[in-house]
């Protein structure tokens, strides 16, 4: 096999060269693939692989725009259509001056199972630009984006490609963009995810991931017949994902005891009910204060400084059943992950990416906890973007609750995926092997139906 | 006026007043015998005479006196010397008048000539005709040396009358009198009576120097003598005329007419039916004749001729109170000066406004004080033109108003106890030097005295808030009570220092004008240090003394004057404090050279419940040594935030922009950067603490609170923008639902108010006028309504250092592998190779709480290293002297004041963006120390940890290392391209 592997990389090595980014996240993906291309020769046979990692098309253009100067300035735009085997391209686009196409590349190629996992009908892609909005103006921003789309709109369409926002790209670039497309197309149609609540956009997409993240949890909860009711939760950061994380497990009648952010975190043994979950969303997302103002606010709770030096967080040494890592990469290591263990956490769910290290992840596989991936647990923000498609197709817009229903669904659907593909590859309980290899699945799947194209 | 960047030069009233009286007399040549220098002598010695009058009369340039004793002797030195008039004294049978007065004229045919007969009866040999023709005018010697003055005056009158009426309309008065005797005695007093008026009506608290120049703005007067001249006068100067004095017998047509008088007031009444008219005759029976014309009578022998004169003077020639008064005389209201007149004019019969308002009497009034534009402004204007007489009330009070307000503007005015009024921008409380906060006051003061500046956008007032300046002298007389100087120089805490000065009085006449002062600022107040060597080009002390700020509300008078005085002496203790004694060692000056002057200023701001808080206040800075991407340095950089300014001098978040560029905000590239870098924080007086606690710092009597407190006042509304989490966009305003950020859109991409376009032009303007680079600090309170003249309030303004960027140091020929820092973004120009000591913190030990502990182990580092006059390399994290501790070192200067290169670098993922408190900002410019910012993962530059660790420790505290290295370092900072590099030999 690993001839295999070696055959393939040096082929996208050969192909791609100057592109390192794409190199290992090719790599990664067909070492993770090994198993089940062992198990489907027929996917080698129809050489999905080789297939998968060849954009379908690559798209590069020139971006001239004029500054507030009057100087002309060029920007390299581009749009990775990676793989419409599934449903039309999906994926973000990005405006950071590190862009360029290896990037790109990279990006719409785990676009294409991030996607796929989410059950959705959507394909993978990836673009955006050199283009660096630090210390642009609005009109220059317009000006940009209206010149990126000039370009762009002969590529995308509600059932071709919708991009959404990335890095660079928010709410105003979107809005932008989707002006300039619906003035050459003289349509309003789908064709970006992430636009405003007024045209044509989604709800729930802010607690989107938190709200995913602990429906996923719940879904593992239940293949042990458990619930969230009572249930101890350690939640750490205090962004979006952490409190909206934090509501659905109140909601859902577990205790969070502990919240955090860069400085230090807050543990409540009481538990932190609506009322205290209120004040912390006012205080993070209003008054922008620090964490340990709940200390002040409220007397049961322990503000702990967090030591950047120790090998340990002691928010994950806390008695607990569940843990919700919402706040940043690599929070969780080996010393945290044993910690977790010993205080009784036996479900770890991530918000966040990447929270868990490697080291972290084998203590949680070795010990057989319930432990959902990010990939997995934190699909929420992709699948609402999903939604929001399926609102645009069909003239609806939906209320909170039925976004959320079908967040819900789609949580639900992910988890299943997850378990049911992790039994059919010999790992049963295994939610990174089941997130891995799911999506590409459904995607080979696809493109074997679909024929050489 | 405008120059090429169209800007207006200043014309101020200051310089129109100095062109007036261009022609003076600056050298008299006296021609008398030896006999006659003797009689003078034998009456006071003549040149002290002079001297005296003119300083009892405040008059400038006293003029020097020539003698001559004979006609060769007078021409040979007119040969030699201008003189500007000549006098001959002596009895007139010592001398031919004709024939000396054609030789005078051969030789100077301008210069006037006057003849003072010892004695009327000296005249009788000479004939008219001929004085006519030799002599500009004849006087008799009354025993008076003022009678030199008034030939002085008259020669001067009648030689800048045509120049002075048309250029600012000053008034003219006519006297007619033929006896010269009469007016010889009468003029001296005319004259001392018009000066002495003009002088008084001043008093309301212009300086001197604004005094001496008005002084040359008083009415003119001519004499004349037959009735001829007189109506020649009067239809030259028919626009000027303030008044007419006139004798009833002289001559007409060539002979003498004891009608003249009468003849000449009909005359005059055709044209000028209301100027005021005295007759003054020695024959009683022509009062009922006067009287009957309606003009005043004087008669010439009474024994109270002059008190008769002033009374006539001060009542119709406008020096007086302002008698309101209906048309049948019924006294209604008086006014002394302008702010009384206003209130008048507020409650006065509206019968009396029209009364005089239709008899220019208003305009009279004004231009007797010397106020010629604002009189020029209401003459014309006729009552009728207005709909009804409370139109024309309404007109005159907001005349008055913004002229109160206008004219105190540019003028540094003395306080004055007594009736006080606000409307003056700027007083001086004590003599002495006004420090370095108050000369740029001062300057800002003189330069938006100029409407063209003030008034430069529309809908915006350029103006400074009021403010007092206690000079250097009061500071000096408190630190004489007590041996204060001695104690204070001493090496005692600032504590005991402070307790010290607490308890000693200030002097009693200050502590009076205080009192007199809080009388009416009743309002909150900055108390500012402002020393002599504070903001100055070299010498930056700012933040290093105190500033507080007073509620300033306490019910009882007492107590707010205790509280204000209570805060002027921690300002001057400040001056004695252990930071200001660092700095004086750096500088190698002397703390006693130090004087402290101290600002009161108003607070700018509105009350909201019980705070107290402008919308936004800020900082500009002409030179931006923070310039990023394209922006260029000359392009400078503004910071502004909500509420008071002390959240900016402190480094708390804050809006930064270029003046050039204001959409562009670098800071706010994402949503999550407008919401990590926006204000979350503002500073507030606090009305619920009444009490004054000296604190260091000042910090005393200020609230600190969140962003969403100001909301509630909606002080929000104009600055800020919305975040919609749902949409991930943010919105200008307030007008969605969301989370509040202050991005200043309504401001700077609205129309709100032009602060981009005011920053850009003040900046260039206050550059220019100090010829540096400035730093000027700013607040608005924005008033609501779109028609509402909004005032821009220009605080302070102060030098702001630019490194020599003279030097070329060049860093691309440096070999990479003895590279041991690098950074590309680097401020300073420098290249130093002395530096052998290294003192950071070290990045094993940091912690991002103990920041404050951090800051006291490297000032105690800091302390050993100045002991031996080492400077050092100073590499930690973050922001380097933030009062954010969360967000770096909370340093004060002194704590580093050593470190001639400071590294801020990323500690792991801790790499806040730069950023200063503007203090300590001007401090690292003006000690040319060099910046440099190192973050790795943000690929900026490099700093390599290992060879600092490979170093000899020196001295170790628990967060922080002195390390010392064999042989110096090799600094490089390139301050044209930003970038910088340390290397080992």
């Amino acid at each position: 096999m690993s001839k295999f592997v070696d055959t393939i990389m040096a082929d996208v090595k050969a192909k791609n060269a100057a592109q390192p980014e794409f190199h290992q996240a090719v790599e990664e993906v067909v070492e993770s693939l090994e198993p089940v291309i062992e198990k489907h020769p027929e996917y080698r046979e129809a050489k999905v692989l080789e297939r998968i990692i060849e954009p379908e098309r690559v798209i590069m253009f020139r971006v001239p725009w004029v500054d507030d100067k009057g100087q002309v300035q060029i920007n390299r735009g581009f749009r990775i259509e990676m793989n419409s085997a599934i449903g039309p391209y999906k994926g973000g686009l990005r405006f950071h001056p590190s862009v360029n196409l290896g990037i790109l590349k990279f990006l719409a190629f785990e676009q294409v199972f991030k996607n796929a996992l989410t059950t959705l009908p959507m394909g993978g892609g990836k673009g955006g630009s050199n283009f660096d909005p630090k210390g642009k103006s609005d009109l220059e921003v317009m000006r940009f984006t209206q010149s990126f789309m000039s370009e762009l709109f002969r590529h995308i369409g509600p059932n071709t490609d919708i991009p959404a926002g990335d890095i660079g790209v928010g709410g105003r670039e979107i809005g932008f963009m989707f002006g300039q497309y619906k003035r050459l197309r003289n349509a309003f149609e789908g064709i970006l995810t992430g636009k405003g609540l007024n045209w044509g956009g989604s709800l729930i997409r802010p607690e989107a991931t938190g709200y995913g993240q602990v429906y996923f949890a719940r879904e593992m909860l239940a293949t042990k017949g458990e619930t969230f009711e009572g249930k101890t939760c350690l939640v750490s950061g205090s962004g979006n994902v952490a409190q909206y994380a934090s509501e659905k497990v109140i909601e859902l009648g577990g205790k969070v005891v502990t919240m955090s952010d860069s400085s230090g975190i807050i543990h409540d043994p009481d538990g932190i009910d609506r009322e205290k979950l209120d004040f912390i969303m006012d205080l993070k997302n209003v008054r922008r204060g620090r964490i340990k103002e709940y200390c002040d606010k409220f007397k049961s709770a322990k503000y702990v400084v967090v030591d950047p030096k120790a090998d340990c967080n002691p928010l994950w040494d806390l008695k607990a059943d569940v843990a919700l890592p919402s706040a940043t990469q690599n929070e969780i290591n080996k010393k945290d992950a044993e910690n977790l263990i010993k205080n009784g956490v036996y479900c770890v769910s991530e918000g966040a990416n990447m929270p868990t290290t490697p080291d972290g992840v084998k203590v949680f596989l070795a010990k057989g906890i319930l432990y959902g991936p990010g990939k997995a647990a934190n699909a929420g923000g992709v699948a609402v973007s999903g939604l929001e498609m399926s609102q645009n197709s069909m003239r609806l817009s939906w209320t909170r609750e039925e976004v959320d229903q079908k967040l819900d669904g789609i949580m639900v659907s992910i988890h299943k995926a997850c378990v049911e593909t992790a039994e059919t590859y010999g790992t049963p309980g295994n939610y990174v092997n089941g997130a891995n290899i799911a999506g590409f699945v459904k995607v080979a799947d696809t493109m074997l139906d679909q024929g050489v194209v | 006026m405008s120059d090429r960047s169209g800007r207006v030069s200043r014309v101020s009233r200051e310089s129109k007043f100095k062109s007036l009286m261009r022609h003076r007399v600056k050298r008299i040549l006296l021609v008398s015998s030896a006999y006659d220098s003797f009689v003078l002598d034998a009456d006071g010695r003549l040149t002290d005479l002079i001297y005296d009058e003119y300083l009892e009369l405040n008059l400038t340039s006293t003029p020097l006196v020539r003698r001559a004793s004979t006609s060769a002797e007078a021409l040979e030195l007119l040969r030699k010397e201008t003189i500007d008039l000549i006098t001959i004294f002596k009895r007139v049978s010592d001398i031919d008048v004709m024939a000396f007065s054609l030789a005078v004229k051969e030789i100077s045919p301008t210069t006037p000539i006057t003849l003072l007969a010892y004695h009327e009866n000296d005249l009788a040999n000479i004939s008219q005709q001929e004085l006519r023709f030799s002599i500009d005018w004849v006087f008799a010697w009354t025993g008076d040396v003022r009678i030199l003055l008034s030939m002085i005056k008259l020669v001067e009158d009648r030689l800048n009358v045509d120049r002075d009426t048309a250029s600012v309309g000053v008034r003219v008065i006519i006297l007619v009198e033929d006896s010269v005797k009469f007016y010889s005695s009468y003029l001296p007093l005319l004259y001392t009576e018009i000066m002495q008026q003009t002088r008084n009506l001043m008093s309301e608290g212009l300086n001197l120097d604004d005094k001496l120049l008005r002084m040359r703005a008083r009415p003119k007067i001519l004499l004349a003598t037959t009735y001829e001249e007189a109506c020649k006068m009067v239809d030259m100067y028919k626009d000027h005329l303030l008044g007419a004095i006139t004798d009833a017998r002289f001559e007409k047509d060539g002979e003498l007419d004891g009608q003249a008088g009468l003849k000449l007031i009909s005359a005059i009444r055709e044209t000028h039916p209301d100027l005021p008219i005295l007759m003054q005759s020695s024959e009683l029976a022509n009062k009922e004749l006067a009287l009957k014309e309606k003009v005043e009578f004087l008669y010439k022998n009474a024994r109270d001729l002059h008190s008769s004169l002033r009374k006539f003077i001060k009542g119709n020639f406008g020096f007086g109170d302002f008698v309101f008064c209906l048309p049948d005389g019924t006294e209604l209201a008086r006014a002394g000066g302008f702010r009384t007149i206003e209130n008048c004019l507020k409650t006065v019969d509206a019968e009396s406004i029209r009364y005089h308002g239709s008899r220019n009497h208003f305009s009279n009034w004004l231009m007797a004080r010397t106020e010629f534009d604002l009189a020029a402004k209401l003459r014309p204007l006729k009552v009728t033109e207005f709909s009804d007489a409370e139109e024309v009330r309404s007109y005159l009070v907001d005349m008055i108003r913004e002229f109160r307000h206008r004219r105190q503007l540019g003028v540094i005015t003395d306080f004055q106890r007594g009736p006080f009024d606000l409307a003056y921008d700027f007083v001086r409380i004590g003599g002495g030097s006004l420090g370095g906060k108050g000369r740029g006051l001062a300057f800002i003061n003189a330069l938006l005295s100029d409407s063209a500046i003030a008034n430069h956008f529309e809908g915006v007032k350029i103006t400074v808030p009021f403010s007092a300046v206690l000079g250097t002298e009061v500071f000096d007389v408190f630190m004489q009570t007590d041996d204060l100087l001695e104690f204070a120089l001493d090496d005692n805490d600032d504590e005991d220092i402070t307790a010290r000065f607490l308890a000693t009085p200030l002097p009693a006449d200050i502590s009076g004008d205080l009192e007199t002062l809080l009388k009416h600022a009743d309002f909150p107040l900055a108390v500012r240090s402002s020393s002599m060597l504070e903001d100055s080009h070299l010498e930056p002390f700012a933040g290093v003394y105190d500033t507080h700020m007073l509620v300033n509300n306490h019910p009882d008078l007492k107590v707010r004057q205790e509280q204000v005085e209570a805060a002027i002496k921690t300002v001057y203790a400040s001056t004695f404090g252990r930071s200001a004694k660092v700095y004086h060692k750096q500088f190698g000056s002397r703390v006693e050279e130090e004087k402290m002057a101290v600002i009161l200023q108003q607070v700018v701001g509105s009350r909201h419940g019980d705070l107290f808080y402008p919308t936004f206040s800020g900082v500009g800075q002409s030179y931006n040594y923070y310039s990023i991407h394209d922006a260029q340095p000359e392009e400078g950089v503004v910071y502004c935030a909500l509420g008071l300014g002390k959240s900016i001098v402190e480094g708390m978040n804050c809006l930064r922009f270029s003046p050039v560029y204001p959409q562009k905000l670098w800071h706010f590239a994402s949503t999550k950067e407008m919401l990590d870098n926006s204000q979350h924080e503002f500073y507030a007086i606090d009305f619920n603490d009444p009490n004054f606690h000296p604190q260091p710092g000042g910090d005393s009597g200020l609230i600190k609170l969140a962003i969403t407190e100001a909301e509630k006042h909606g002080s929000l509304d104009q600055i800020c923008s919305t975040y919609s989490p749902q949409d991930d966009r943010v919105h200008t305003g307030t007008r969605r639902q969301g989370i509040r950020i202050i991005t200043f859109a309504p401001v700077l991409k609205g129309g709100v108010f032009p602060l981009a376009k005011v920053m850009k032009y003040l900046l260039e303007v206050g550059s220019d006028g100090l010829n540096c680079p400035i730093e000027m600090e700013f607040a608005v309170d924005l008033q609501p309504g779109s028609d509402t003249t909004q005032q821009f309030h220009f605080l302070q303004i102060r030098p702001l250092i630019q490194d020599d960027h003279s030097e070329t140091v060049s860093i691309d020929d440096v070999d990479s592998d003895t590279m041991v820092l690098r950074s590309d973004m680097a401020l300073g120009n420098m290249h130093l190779k002395h530096i052998t000591d290294v003192v950071y913190v070290d990045p094993e030990k940091f912690d991002r709480s103990r920041t404050v502990e951090i800051a006291a182990e490297l000032a105690s580092l800091n302390a050993h290293l100045r002991e031996s006059l080492r400077q050092y390399l100073l590499i930690g994290p973050g922001r380097w002297g933030t009062a954010e501790r969360w967000l770096g070192i909370p340093v004060v200067w002194d704590g580093i004041s050593f470190a001639k290169v400071i590294v801020e670098a990323a500690y792991g993922d801790f790499g806040p963006d730069p950023s200063f408190g503007t203090h300590f900002f001007q401090n690292l410019t003006t000690f040319q120390v060099g910046y440099l910012t190192v973050n790795e993962m943000a690929g900026n530059g490099f700093l390599r940890w290992a060879w600092l660790k490979g170093l000899t420790v020196k001295r170790r505290t628990e967060h922080a290392v002195h390390v010392v290295l064999p042989q110096p370092i090799d600094i490089r900072i390139d301050g044209r391209s930003g970038r910088g590099l340390i290397t080992t030999e």
